[in-house]
């Protein structure tokens, strides 16, 4: 009975959530002399000139061990959509990006991370795919703040992502030391700029 | 005798301490005893927006920049949880480097400010800047939830002489 249950036990609540940025940012570039004559690119300045839906969280809910050695997908839609934009400047778009908080130059990779004291440490991963093009974001260009998300113009554009966890990660393990809760955190990042900076 | 009047007197004094201490207010831990921001006035973005938010969204501000002159304490920004959100999100000012300008506690829906105060002043120039919206469940103890990062353009303007 215990072995069955094992069998069963699920990995739970796994939200994708996203914290702090201090990581996120690189050094401060202040530039040119204390003259300053900057133009500020949508010049509303301190005011709202966009904004963009993100998910909230995502929860791939519980997850099981497969029987056999083949992908086993689960799958979530998530969608990044701007709502407004104000005053951009010809040539410049509202660009979103997304990276794993845990990213590294050497893993780059999204993941979810074992929170309890039986699972911790245990690594799942998933891909993030434009549900469009069927890109891989990883297999994109890596900018300072992730991976581009999409970069738009108008308020009729839109991103849809499909994340996708193989439950086959689960296959043969243990699962007395991979069940339990699974937590992975995203950071999105958006900014106003030039479609030059994008290529 | 006066030994003995000092030793009750310090224990008392510890006891007394010991219960401040214990009834003390919760810190302000967004996330944990999170709070929520009741210095914070009615905000709207001040364009169209959704009624409501789709569960599972959460609609985040973006700027080009903001403006100021050194030694300013305060910085017109409009920082806000929009309405139709069904999440708190808190908010934090910081610049490329990590150094954190301003940090608000949780701010309900259709709640923000339009000018913030700064810790810190900052000399003349151009900085690359962020506000940091994170975003955390409405609950009696919020969890975290997803984030964002919205980029602007800090320019530091010289004093008029």
């Amino acid at each position: 009975m215990k072995k069955r249950l094992i069998s069963t036990v699920v990995l739970a609540g796994m939200l994708l959530s996203v914290p702090a940025l201090a990581a996120d940012l690189s050094n401060t570039s202040v530039t040119g002399d204390t003259t300053v004559t900057a133009k500020v690119v949508g010049a509303d300045t301190g005011n709202v000139t966009y904004t963009v839906t993100i998910p909230d969280k995502i929860d791939f809910g519980e997850l099981k061990q497969p029987a056999n050695s083949v992908s086993d997908p689960v799958n979530k839609d998530a969608t990044v959509k701007p709502e407004i934009i104000n005053g951009l400047p010809d040539g410049y778009r509202v660009a979103v990006f997304v990276k794993d908080a845990a990213d590294t130059e050497e893993d780059p990779s999204f993941r979810v991370i074992g929170q309890d004291s039986a699972n911790r440490g245990k690594v799942l991963t998933y891909t993030i795919k434009n549900s469009s093009t069927q890109a891989n974001l990883l297999d994109g260009n890596r900018y300072t703040n992730g991976y581009l998300v999409g970069s738009f113009q108008n308020t009729d554009e839109s991103t849809s992502l499909r994340l996708t966890l193989d439950q086959m990660q689960l296959f043969g393990q243990d699962l007395s030391a991979w069940a339990g809760n699974y937590k992975g955190t995203l950071n999105f990042y958006t900014r106003v700029m030039l479609v030059t900076e994008l290529t | 005798m006066i030994g003995c009047i000092l030793v009750v007197f310090l224990l008392a004094l510890a006891v007394a301490a010991g219960v401040l201490y214990a009834r003390r207010p919760a810190e302000a831990q967004p996330g944990g005893n999170a709070y929520v921001d009741q210095s914070a006035g009615d905000w709207e973005v001040q364009v169209e927006t959704p009624e409501e938010t789709e569960l599972g969204k959460m609609l985040i501000p973006g700027y080009g920049g903001a403006t100021m002159r050194e030694g300013d304490t305060t910085l017109s920004l409009r920082v806000g949880n929009p309405e139709g959100n069904t999440c708190y999100l808190k908010a934090t000012l910081q610049l490329e480097d990590g150094t954190v300008l301003y940090e608000s506690g949780l701010l309900e829906p259709g709640k923000g400010f339009e000018q913030i105060p700064l810790n810190q002043t900052l000399a003349a120039g151009v900085y690359q800047a962020a506000v940091h919206y994170q975003g955390y469940a409405m609950e009696d103890q919020p969890q975290a939830m997803n984030s964002c990062d919205s980029a602007l353009t800090l320019t530091v303007l010289e004093q008029e002489r």
